[in-house]
């Protein structure tokens, strides 16, 4: 009963319907198709919102989702740019959260909210954007030893590489504070959607089932993304969001600016007064467009021209299997035929860290309906807090907590003092969640007051006043996991159309990008570099005979 | 009449029949090196490749010449016939000669201009078990593969095995620097070295491009007068510079490609080194300064700055052999040993230093005294082959320096870089004692 209460309450801020193959009629697949290409002007008359921007990635879908066709991967000089704080130590009398905000705009305003909080990721768009913004994100890059492309992103995967491996030292004196941080860009591919209907329709069971055949293995142990709103994520390279509608919602305001009934456009950190008079895009466009890309077709397998080549094909797909890789890369996955992937979360080792982390694991929920409002309700924290729910993933709050009086957090994280004594406050991005425990308010009503009125000895009257209230919530219980580390098994299909590889794009090649796979997947690797050459060979060859659709439509300018 | 004509439809029939099933010639794997026909058109290539297969163990299996006309060497004219369409390329007798001969095959079916002009040649020239205290080496497999001209003047290589896109790419680099070579017979090696990098340079990332430039401005820097290609003799230091200026990217470019972060990972770079994109950056900031250098003299030094090791053959070093075994029953032998590139940049005995430098200076100069040899890892494994010595570790750190051979037994004395001067010391003196025992067995 009390499921069903969460998930109706969940119901009212998502798309309704279910994720299922859904048939579109044609006309409004082609509308969908229409959104999809469109460049969207700014100041668009047609809704009275401000249109494309301010600030945004690409003007339309297709100028990131193209290779082999409309709705296909990008190359990495489309890639979206995120810098993410490691770890950061401010020095000097009277360290607060207004302190941290005014020191950490010296680096970029970008890490401030418009509440004034501070997080430790900043996504900083292609284009748009003040002229004074666009000045300090030169300036900035000015500290990141990349080449970018036009388009913003770098301009190759060794680009890629390079900057990931080379962080950002600031530091700046601002009165009597000193700041030092070491950061680090962060980027993300254009993901191929192809076959994207088909993921949205794999439902929640059977990426349990898979978690649970993992179980007994022992070395992979995947992990569903499991969301605030308790479903599983599917989409993105963390799984951070649960279905099509909401991917498209999502990208919508994050890579072009255009605002939608749930998803505020990206603010310009210089221009906090500005609104958006309404949305950009209506939700009817938005299930238009969701439709399109629904639509589209899976990706396939190319046909080797030789009987040598296909025996190849057929031994290499074989050796895939028995290496292990099928493991995560799973072949079939409900109604994604082919897929290649599993859709869990795998921790990939040290080298893949990006601060935009995983959803941390909710292992367990409990629904719990509260009249007494006298039962203390704690949550225990252990380094810094948490968002979840953003787009290129969940961010780290950095924060004082005067509250907590010389608590040193478990793990890295945050050093807590009380403001008026810091001298000095040290930031280290947590590698673990830093919650097990989280309460999700569903209901919160006050219902009355309870006066009690009490004689004292020494005559004086107490009055204490009690509020009654109606709680429901749920406790939410985590798994630590190293979800700065954990990415989604992207799916395989359509690989030999998509490259370059991993969720940055950093590998050019599917040799580059089979030997960068560490952590849970380090002894699948080395299965595979164990193999002889003329095996090694023949997986590549299979892997590409994964291809991009024959019929996928092509972009019509 | 009509008896003749049904015998000579049955004769064509037959005769298609036959043709029809005639086996398909393959192209011969030559010997490395061997002189090439001068009537070979102009264009000519040589593919050499090199693995690190065990060489004595290759030599036993090496197929004997054939005796039917059916396999020839790829420099003679008209060697390669069709089957049904299919080129029919033969499997050369190292780790990776199916691999190659399928990666050559499908080239020449891109390529049918090439099937007579293309020679082959194979060599296995890892470190024997001889050199490895007779334990097996040559795991992980290595491959590099050379395509020269006739003169045998590298035009460009590849390390690992490239599969036909690399294979044809190959191609079209040698025959552009050989086309270079040919058009102009005074090509001066600046000319050629700035040719070469100005068409390798947009085929690189960044980081190789910044290096390549700064390894020409260095060679700018350093060249005094031009000299032209045909006068050119470098040195082995040259290609040892070349490597110490390419290593620091190299490095950094496998770390961050492959995920390889410190030595333990090095076994995992020498698989990815047999997929030539491992290895390609490297090779195309090389092949400027290093193309039109004749590989007679430079394949070792080449092999042995990729492999780290000496490349070594089967080749058989006949006046040694015979000098070994006219020496030993009456003397003891020594053996100096030459180190490889690396270590030869250390001088032997060291010339400066305390006592203990000066204590192998003065065994050294003892050493000398006795019948004594130079020889480097491919003669002594040759020798110990040979001899059928017991197998020494010459691959272990510190590296050895002396070896001394009894006639009574069959296990060479190894002196490394850290014994005691002393003990080679006492070792010489016993050999002189019993030298001097077998020259004067009455005194």
């Amino acid at each position: 009963m009390l499921t069903r209460l969460f998930f109706s309450m969940v119901a009212v801020t998502t798309f309704g319907g279910d994720a299922l193959l859904h048939a579109a009629s044609p006309a409004t697949i082609q509308l969908g198709r229409g959104l999809f290409e469109r460049e969207w002007p700014s100041k668009d008359p047609r809704l009275g919102g401000d249109g494309l921007g301010p600030m945004f990635n690409g003007q339309s879908c297709v100028a990131c989702h193209n290779q082999g066709g409309v709705g296909g991967g990008g190359a990495s000089e489309f890639n979206a740019n995120t810098i993410g704080i490691e770890s950061m130590q401010i020095k000097g009398t009277g360290v607060n959260n207004d302190v941290i905000a005014s020191m950490v705009s010296t680096f970029h305003p970008g890490f401030v909210q418009s509440n004034g909080s501070v997080i430790n990721t900043f996504t900083i768009p292609h284009r748009g954007g003040s002229s004074a913004f666009r000045q300090l994100n030169d300036i900035l890059y000015q500290h990141v030893p990349t080449v970018r492309s036009e388009f913003g992103g770098s301009a190759d995967a060794a680009e890629v590489r390079h900057s990931y491996a080379t962080p950002i030292l600031f530091n700046h004196n601002n009165g009597n504070h000193q700041i030092t941080l070491r950061a680090r860009l962060f980027q993300r591919n254009t993901t191929s959607l192809f076959g994207a209907g088909a993921i949205d329709a794999v439902t929640d069971k059977q990426i349990i089932a898979q978690t649970k055949l993992q179980k007994a293995h022992p070395e992979i142990s995947g992990r569903p993304s499991t969301l605030k709103n308790g479903r599983i994520g599917k989409f993105g390279w963390r799984g951070n969001v649960g279905s099509l509608v909401e991917f498209v919602d999502q990208a919508c305001a994050n890579e072009i600016g255009l605002e939608t009934r749930r998803k505020p456009q990206a603010q310009d950190p210089l221009n906090r007064g500005y609104r958006n008079s309404t949305t950009d895009i209506t939700d009817a466009q938005i299930e238009a467009m969701r439709d399109f890309v629904s639509a589209l077709p899976a990706p396939t397998r190319r046909i080797s021209e030789t009987s040598d080549d296909r025996a190849e094909v057929i031994r290499g797909e074989q050796i895939f299997n028995s290496v292990g890789c099928s493991v995560c890369h799973v072949p079939n996955l409900g109604a994604a035929q082919g897929i290649y992937s599993d859709l869990l979360l795998h921790e990939m080792g040290n080298d893949l860290i990006d601060l935009n982390h995983a959803e941390p694991y909710a292992i367990r929920r409990t629904a719990v309906v509260n009249h007494d409002y006298t039962e203390a309700v704690t949550t225990e924290n252990f380094a810094g807090s948490m968002s979840s729910g953003a787009y290129y993933g969940a961010t780290t709050a950095i924060k004082t907590n005067a509250m907590s009086v010389g608590r040193r957090s478990g793990g890295r994280g945050n050093r807590e003092r009380p403001s008026k004594l810091i001298r000095k406050y040290d930031f280290v991005a947590p590698d673990y969640p830093s919650q097990r425990l989280k309460l999700i308010d569903l209901v919160n009503e006050e219902t009355g007051n309870i006066r009690e009125n009490e004689i004292l000895e020494d005559g004086r009257q107490q009055i204490t006043e009690t509020r009654s209230a109606l709680r429901v919530y749920v406790r939410v219980h985590y798994e630590p996991t190293r979800f700065n580390q954990e990415w989604r098994t992207p799916p395989l299909w359509g690989v030999a159309d998509s490259a370059p590889y991993m969720h940055d794009g950093r590998a050019e090649t599917l040799l580059e990008s089979i030997t960068m796979h560490d952590g849970e997947a380090a002894g699948t690797r080395d299965r595979f570099l164990n193999l002889s050459l003329a095996d090694r060979h023949a997986v590549i060859a299979f892997l590409e005979t994964l291809v991009a659709p024959t019929n996928a439509p092509q972009p019509r300018t | 009449m009509r008896f003749i004509a049904i015998s000579i439809s049955l004769l064509a029939a037959a005769q298609a029949f036959s043709q029809k099933l005639e086996p398909a010639t393959a192209l011969r794997w030559s010997k490395p090196f061997e002189a090439i026909s001068p009537t070979v058109n102009e264009s000519h290539l040589v593919l050499l490749v090199i693995t690190n297969d065990d060489p004595f163990q290759a030599e036993e299996h090496t197929p004997s010449p054939p005796k039917s006309g059916t396999e020839k060497s790829g420099t003679e004219k008209s060697d390669i016939k069709k089957s049904e369409g299919e080129l029919v390329i033969e499997e050369p007798p190292v780790w990776c000669g199916r691999l190659l001969a399928k990666a050559i095959g499908k080239a020449l079916k891109v390529r049918p201009d090439l099937n007579d002009n293309l020679s082959l040649q194979a060599l296995s020239a890892g470190l024997p078990p001889e050199l490895t205290a007779g334990v097996p080496s040559n795991q992980p497999a290595r491959a590099i593969v050379f395509l020269c001209d006739t003169q045998y003047r590298l035009l460009a290589l590849s390390v690992g095995v490239p599969d036909v896109d690399q294979l044809l790419q190959m191609i079209e680099d040698a025959q552009d620097v050989n086309q270079s070579l040919l058009l102009d017979p005074e090509l001066t090696h600046r000319d050629l070295v700035h040719a070469l990098a100005d068409r390798n340079q947009p085929r690189l990332a960044r980081l190789w491009r910044n290096t390549l430039h700064e390894i020409t401005l260095a060679f700018d820097a350093k060249l005094d007068k031009p000299i032209r290609v045909k006068d050119l003799d470098p040195t082995v230091e040259r290609v040892l510079e070349l490597d110490a200026a390419l290593k620091p990217a190299y490095e950094l470019d496998v770390r961050l490609r492959f995920g390889l972060n410190d030595a333990t990972d090095h076994r995992r770079l020498v698989i990815l080194e047999q997929h030539p994109q491992a290895r390609l950056a490297w090779c195309e900031a090389l092949t400027p300064f290093v193309a039109s250098f004749n590989m007679l003299d430079h394949w070792r030094g080449l092999v042995e700055t990729v492999w780290g090791f000496p490349p070594i053959t089967a080749e058989t070093d006949s006046e040694l052999q015979t000098w070994v075994t006219e020496q030993l029953p009456s003397n003891p032998v020594i053996l100096l040993i030459s180190p490889t590139q690396q270590a030869a940049l250390l001088p032997w005995p060291p010339a400066t230093g305390g006592k203990r430098n000066q204590a192998w200076k003065k065994v050294h100069e003892q050493a000398l005294a006795h019948p004594y040899r130079s020889v480097n890892y491919q003669q002594l494994a040759t020798l110990i082959h040979l001899r059928q010595l017991r197998p020494i570790d010459a691959v272990a750190s510190p590296p050895i320096r002396y070896i001394m051979l009894d006639r009574n037994t069959s296990t060479p004395a190894t002196i490394r870089e850290n014994d005691p001067p002393g003990r080679f010391a006492s070792m010489l003196n016993r050999s002189r004692l019993k030298t001097a025992e077998v020259e004067a067995p009455n005194r």
